[in-house]
């Protein structure tokens, strides 16, 4: 009798376990599914996403040369001056989460003594929520970027940001020649 | 019972890849954008605007005049006005330079006579300008020379330690001749 009862419990006790494994994955597996819809259903696109400054050289006897993308100005440099600015839009159906990276600091686009890589967010249309970066801000280069918007309007009267740019080229820049910064923007869906 | 193990054990497995599949974060990236910039290295020294030294007129005694610009300036076995003065060069680039001096006449050019002198001495005109010292021996007077002499092999571009003085001194023995030639001093840098 009690070895009856012993094989009853042990064949109970998978059983249990089973079912309760089977109802997490069953969950889990629709979470994912969920989170699957609504990526799908996010989408941002840079509409302008190209500035150049081209070739130049800080003047002699400046200590910088200040490239602004937004005042169209080059000071202190034989650089180019260039008004412009990046266009990042919500193109997708979802309200998401915007965060900004860069693949480089200043110290590797630039070099020299103490030079800046900054940006600025402009939000014309209030299509970001706790927007941040308004003001000129050192580049964000972690894993996961600087958070600008925790919501990312997708309406069309409220879908848009500008991101303008500045820097600050020391005399004795050591990164010599053509360099390039990649940004990326990175939505989740909120 | 063999039955249920195998089950647990599917289960397991999908709960192991929906762990991972899960563990993937609710991000989706890949938008970018581009900042460009080209950046010249400037390569550039130049004298102050009072890039002269004017020693003035003057006649030497029978064992002849020496005229140092220096210090104070100082002047024996003549009738010069003393003259303190030097030119001053800057590395007004954003770069580390070599530097090398020339002139346009040697001394037996620019002074004429027996036996003259004719020489430079560079110092630092702001602390340590050029790093490593002068090259050389010219941080005594030496004799100018009318091909390029290196004097330094790094002239720093940072402010307030990017200025070299070049001092000079004369020797006008008393046979010199008045040839009113003036020595030009032409400095070359080179990005290092």
């Amino acid at each position: 009798m009690k070895i009856q009862e012993k094989i009853i419990k042990r064949n109970n006790f998978p059983k249990k376990i089973s079912k309760k494994l089977r109802f997490i994955v069953t969950h889990i597996m629709g979470l994912i599914i969920l989170n699957f819809i609504l990526i799908s259903a996010a989408e941002v696109n840079f509409t302008d996403s190209s500035i150049n400054w081209g070739n130049g050289q800080v003047d002699s006897r400046a200590d910088y040369a200040i490239l602004d993308s937004e005042s169209n100005s080059v000071i202190n440099g034989s650089w180019t001056p260039v008004q412009g600015f990046f266009v990042l839009e919500n193109i997708g159906e979802e309200n998401v989460s915007l965060n900004l990276k860069s693949n480089i600091d200043a110290s590797d686009f630039i070099g020299g003594t103490n030079p800046s890589f900054k940006w600025k967010i402009v939000d014309t249309d209030s299509s970001c929520v706790n927007i941040s970066n308004t003001e000129f801000t050192k580049v964000n280069t972690t894993e996961n970027g600087a958070r600008i918007c925790d919501v990312f309007y997708n309406e069309d009267s409220r879908d848009e940001i500008k991101i303008y740019f500045k820097l600050t080229i020391p005399p004795d820049a050591t990164k010599i020649g053509a360099q390039s910064a990649t940004i990326t923007a990175i939505i989740s869906a909120v | 019972m063999i039955n249920i193990y195998k089950k647990d054990l599917i289960c397991l497995a999908a709960f192991a890849m929906t762990l991972l599949v899960f563990g993937l974060p609710m991000v989706m990236a890949g938008i970018t954008g581009t900042v460009d910039v080209a950046i010249t290295s400037a390569t550039e020294v130049s004298f102050d605007t009072s890039a002269t030294l004017d020693f003035g007129e003057g006649t030497p005694e029978a064992g002849g005049a020496t005229l140092q610009s220096n210090g104070s300036g100082s002047e024996d076995g003549g009738d010069w006005d003393v003259v303190a003065g030097e030119l001053t060069l800057d590395n007004i680039g954003g770069t580390s330079v070599s530097l090398t001096l020339s002139s346009s006449v040697d001394a037996s050019e620019f002074i004429g006579g027996t036996t003259p002198t004719f020489k430079w001495m560079l110092t630092d005109g702001e602390g340590t300008s050029c790093t490593g010292g002068m090259l050389n021996g010219t941080e005594a007077f030496v004799e100018v020379t009318k091909t390029e002499l290196t004097v330094c092999g790094d002239f720093n571009p940072d402010a307030g330690n990017d200025e070299l003085d070049i001092d000079f001194e004369l020797f006008i023995p008393y046979d010199a001749t008045d040839l009113s030639v003036p020595a030009t001093i032409t400095a070359t840098a080179t990005a290092i």
